[in-house]
């Protein structure tokens, strides 16, 4: 089992998070917090890479699913009284059922179409969650008490601080992992035909649409679980999580970080929690330097920062 | 693959099994960082005229205020009066000796009228700039996300958003509402309506959670007093264009109608109803003429009631508190500042308030530091306030049970283009039987 | 309720009139350059707003305004095109990410420039007519004869001038037309311009109807995409599909809550998209027949 460099790479910004992050975080406070959100988008924009970035669906519409796996996480334990995992569990259930039904009929559509009726739907999903406010809580949103993480023999609270930093890291890491392996894999390597020439694919006798619709299930099922992740961290759900905003978020972290590298996603992410925390207050209008961030990529370094990186270092 | 697989559970067991030795007995405590200052105890139980040191200057270590405003998305017009009011507390408060003589520090930071943007700037104020409480939004979203968080991390918080669950079910004991809530305007509103405008309504409400509550409570009460709702009708929250939506749904027996309108809408709104009911008298939820040149609202604005916690305009109600606190602000008689912006002191005032109402609490409980919450936290609950330069909206109370605020509620009406102070509905017709007990919540750590 | 019926139908031509300048905008930006133009809702705010910064701050009369408005929206994006989308026209994936920039940016300059506030925009013709028994507002029908009159002339200018020619060319077959000889950076800068207008006039139109507040480019960004789609990308197809959809929902709203009257309207034209798209009907015909 030879470690190329890139995996090397990986395990020591994997170590930093584990270890780096928590210690520094005891001299510098605000950084643990705004880490387990950086790795909360994390897992939602490797989710969505792996649509966008690995098969080239653009959706812009996943706050669906973002939402949904908020919600499934927030109704179970308010008024089913599930516990953590199984709370999670019911979270991604609804996802995956989801995103099998609408995906089995979007993802035949053309690139342009298939954006367009993924803005449609997650307005319908938007629209609904704000109309079943007895549900949802509407807009003003609903409130929980997490349960804590029982693992049998312990037991762990999330209100505690190294706690919930930890289980958010945990989740990406494992979600890091099952990427990585099915990127890969046989299928990942369909993902990749796919992006590199569709057409061909079905020549060589592959199903373009199975690619695609696994892809689009799969990066369902992360997105979602991102949404209950954050309902996680700030104990709260509203139907602003199904608003558009959060279906930009993930495009905004790819193309900054880097499409189709995984990482990218995060490193975007990261970039924009840093200016939400630090720009934001003294320039409310900060987003202008996003749009520009945005266009600027797409002239000059189309590959996002990671892509861009990745080419100038030629690691595999 | 596996190596790196096998590194990071590795790294993980240590770091837990580490942690898990180490972890302290009681979760959920954060470090509290004790200060020291000058801190002079005035001994104000029931808040009176607060006596102004003059003599001795802000000294000690700051007492540092974080603010989370909404200065972008759909709420960014009331987030520019909040920022306002609060810039100019802060130079006030601090020429007169700061608060238990220690200077106050602000930190603003912007919640994109977003729950979740609140809530992680909630925990950014806390941890990285250390306040000492926070003053809130009015966008009634992120008080309800922000609200388990402040008791999470032992920080009182100040809401300004409307939904009557923040004092109820979503509150708890950290939580405080220095304004009027849904519930109360609808009980105080509910009085003047049947005395003063008719007992045969339609209730006109925006299609999302503000208007609903509205819809639901103005019913309640209208009814509870012997009046009818014979008409509720919804107008998409997005789309402006609400004429379709009432053409044909106000039945011809309604005397009058009762408005929960958003922003977006209000002026449509207007305009449809003075087509489908010219001159119909009107019962506006509070602040539904935010932002709005009320000049130009010509025949629109017939037989228009607002009820307002605090009127936007200064005639009619020159009380010499009044008079002063608009001075400060910088407004004139129509509460347009000096650069010709729109300044919702209906929303203001409470920002206002809510931090004078801290210094009396802080000096009163002898506080410190956000360790000594709970003996400040006693001290506001059941705290009365008089008319004054502090609380310039009037004599009001900070119910114990649910830190609601309860105060007068105004009606205005628009009069020559212009609103102007109509009637007053005393405190005791706007308070309700509360839903909740704060006060038997135990404190955090 | 029925009584309202044949009002809430007219009300939602109106409304389809509307709809139809912006999604004709939309759809010959595509058409010509496959850019999915998320920022659309945005030029449509940023017009409405213009033609209240030129009628109050600077007391121009609401023709003025609007022309101007207009005017400064389609040379602003002809600009837009040259500079940012160029390279890049064709590729859906990447102008969308351009898109998206612009989008953000123009929203952010609106509440610069605009604030949060909301404001009615002045109705150049004031007063009510009786039509139907219902008092209808004089400016809607002003702003439907309006509408008509800018939609047929750009019938006019498509169907009938050479220009519209190598617009529609270039929306069929852009490397054909480029091969006949059509300058196809000159017909994209006027196609973005065009289209970017036709955005800004919509949300003039509208702002005296509804209220002119920096975000108002949401709603009508969602119908206008779901309107394009629905009519397959074609001119024609727009149109129809707006003529559905806005009385569809007008007349809905009168039997069910708003939400749920719009949630189902676009539930119908999803399924309508769907079904077309995917040749659904036909390849479950196929599978009968095995």
């Amino acid at each position: 089992m030879i470690c190329g460099k890139k995996t090397l790479l990986e395990i020591i910004v994997l170590i930093i998070l584990a270890l780096g992050i928590p210690i520094l975080g005891t001299s510098i406070g605000g950084l643990v917090s705004l880490m387990s959100t950086a790795l909360i988008y994390g897992v939602y924009a490797m989710g969505y890479d792996i649509l966008y970035g690995f098969t080239h669906q653009t959706s812009y519409g996943h706050s669906l699913y973002f939402g949904l796996g908020a919600y499934g996480f927030l109704i179970s334990v308010r008024s089913l009284n599930l516990g953590f995992f199984a709370a999670l569990l019911v979270g991604i259930i609804l996802v995956t059922i989801f995103a099998i039904a609408i995906g089995l009929f979007t993802v035949r559509l053309s690139e342009s179409y298939f954006v367009i009726t993924t803005i449609i739907l997650v307005w319908i999903g938007y629209y609904l969650a704000m109309n079943m406010v007895n549900i949802t809580g509407g807009d003003d949103g609903l409130s929980m008490t997490v349960p804590p993480i029982s693992l049998g023999f312990i037991e762990f609270s999330i209100y505690d601080p190294l706690v919930s930093y930890f289980t958010f890291f945990i989740f990406f890491v494992i979600s890091l992992v099952i990427l990585k392996r099915l990127v890969s894999s046989h299928l990942g390597k369909l993902f990749i035909a796919i992006r590199t020439n569709p057409n061909r694919v079905e020549f060589l006798g592959y199903n373009l649409f199975y690619g695609k619709f696994i892809a689009y299930v799969v990066s369902a099922i992360f997105t979602g679980l991102a949404g209950a992740l954050l309902a996680i961290t700030f104990r709260y759900a509203s139907a602003s999580y199904f608003a558009i905003n959060y279906s930009v978020l993930p495009i905004i972290f790819c193309v900054m970080g880097g499409a189709g590298t995984l990482w990218g996603g995060f490193l975007g992410a990261i970039i924009y929690l840093l200016f939400l925390y630090f720009v934001s207050a003294s320039w409310t209008n900060y987003l202008i330097i996003f749009g520009i961030i945005l266009i600027a990529i797409v002239k000059f370094a189309p590959k996002g920062i990671l892509g861009t990186l990745k080419k100038k270092i030629k690691v595999d | 693959m596996p190596l790196v697989l096998g590194v990071i559970v590795a790294v993980v067991v240590i770091g837990v099994a580490a942690y898990a030795l180490t972890m302290p007995s009681t979760p959920g405590t954060t470090t509290t960082t004790t200060t020291t200052g000058t801190a002079t105890t005035t001994t104000t139980g029931t808040a009176t005229t607060t006596t102004t040191q003059t003599t001795t200057t802000a000294a000690g270590e700051p007492i540092k205020i974080g603010c989370i405003f909404n200065l972008t998305g759909s709420n960014a017009t009331y987030g520019y009066t909040s920022s306002a009011v609060v810039n100019v507390l802060k130079d006030k408060i601090n020429a007169e000796g700061g608060i238990a003589g220690r200077p106050i520090e602000l930190y603003i930071e912007d919640d994109e009228s977003n729950a979740s943007v609140g809530a992680e700037k909630f925990r950014k104020l806390v941890e990285f700039n250390d306040v000492d409480f926070i003053l809130g939004t009015v966008w009634s979203a992120t008080d309800v996300a922000c609200a388990p968080i402040a008791k999470e991390t032992n920080t009182i918080y100040w809401s300004y958003g409307s939904a009557t669950t923040i004092t109820s079910e979503g509150g708890n004991r950290y939580v405080f509402r220095m304004s009027t809530n849904v519930r109360e305007e609808c009980k105080a509103a509910s009085t003047f309506a049947m005395e003063q405008i008719g007992t045969k309504w339609a209730s006109i409400v925006a299609d999302f959670s503000f208007g609903w509550s509205y819809e639901a409570d103005f019913k309640t009460y209208i009814e509870e007093k012997g009046g009818e709702v014979l008409a509720q009708i919804r107008v998409p929250a997005g789309t402006a264009d609400v004429l379709p939506y009432l053409v044909g749904k106000i039945p011809a027996e309604v005397e009058a109608v009762q408005l929960t309108l958003n922003l977006g809408l209000i002026m449509p709104g207007l305009t449809a109803l003075n087509i489908v009911k010219p001159n119909i008298p009107k019962l506006g939820s509070c602040y539904i003429l935010s932002g709005v040149d009320t000049t130009q609202l010509g025949d629109l604005g017939n037989n228009l009631y607002v009820i307002t916690s605090y009127p936007q305009r200064l005639p009619g109600y020159e009380t010499d508190a009044n008079v002063e606190f608009r001075e400060l602000l910088g407004v004139d008689e129509d509460g347009i500042d000096s650069n010709g912006r729109w300044m919702g002191l209906p929303y203001g005032w409470a920002v206002w308030e809510s931090v004078w109402a801290m210094k009396e609490g802080i000096e009163s409980s002898g506080w410190q530091s956000k360790a000594d919450n709970p003996a400040l936290i006693q001290a506001l609950e059941g705290m009365e306030y008089q008319e004054s330069l502090e609380h310039p909206q009037g004599d009001k109370i900070l119910r114990a049970e649910d830190h609601q605020c309860f105060t007068t509620v105004y009606i205005e009406k628009l009069v020559d283009g212009k609103t102007s102070v109509f009637a007053t509905v005393p405190m005791e017709d706007a308070i309700y039987t509360p839903t909740v007990d704060f006060t038997t919540e135990a404190f955090v750590g | 309720m029925l009584e309202s019926l044949p009002f809430s139908f007219f009300n939602g031509l109106i409304w389809a009139l509307i709809i139809s300048i912006v999604a004709l905008g939309l759809s010959i930006i595509f058409g010509t350059m496959r850019v999915v133009n998320v920022a659309h809702g945005e030029l449509y705010a940023t017009g409405a707003i213009l033609g209240f910064i030129f009628a109050v701050d600077y007391n121009l009369n609401f023709w003025l305004s609007m022309a101007l408005a207009v005017a400064v929206v389609g040379v602003m994006c002809a600009i837009l095109e040259k500079i940012v989308y160029r390279e890049y026209e064709g590729k859906v994936r990447t102008t969308l990410i351009l898109s998206i920039g612009l989008a953000l940016i123009l929203q952010q300059v609106a509440l610069i420039i605009f604030g949060g506030e909301v404001a009615l925009m002045k109705a150049p013709v004031e007063g009510y007519i009786l039509l139907m028994g219902q008092a209808f507002p004089i400016y809607r029908l002003v702003a439907a004869a309006m509408s008509i009159c800018f939609l047929t002339a750009m019938w006019y200018f498509l169907f009938r001038t050479s220009v519209g020619l190598s617009i529609r060319a270039t929306m069929q077959d852009r490397d054909m037309a480029a091969g006949l000889g059509i300058n196809i950076d000159r017909i994209s800068m006027l196609t973005f311009g065009i289209g970017g207008a036709l955005a800004a006039l919509g949300g003039v139109i509208a702002s005296p109807i509804i209220s002119v507040h920096y975000l108002m480019g949401a709603d009508i960004l969602t119908i206008s995409f779901i309107v394009v789609i629905v009519g397959q990308l074609s001119l024609k197809g727009a149109i129809m599909a707006a003529f559905l959809f806005a009385p569809l929902e007008n007349v809905l709203a009168l039997f069910v809550q708003p939400i749920i009257a719009r949630v189902i309207s676009f539930v119908i034209m999803c399924i309508i998209v769907v079904i077309r798209q995917t040749n659904l009907v036909s390849r479950i015909r196929k599978e009968r027949i095995k």
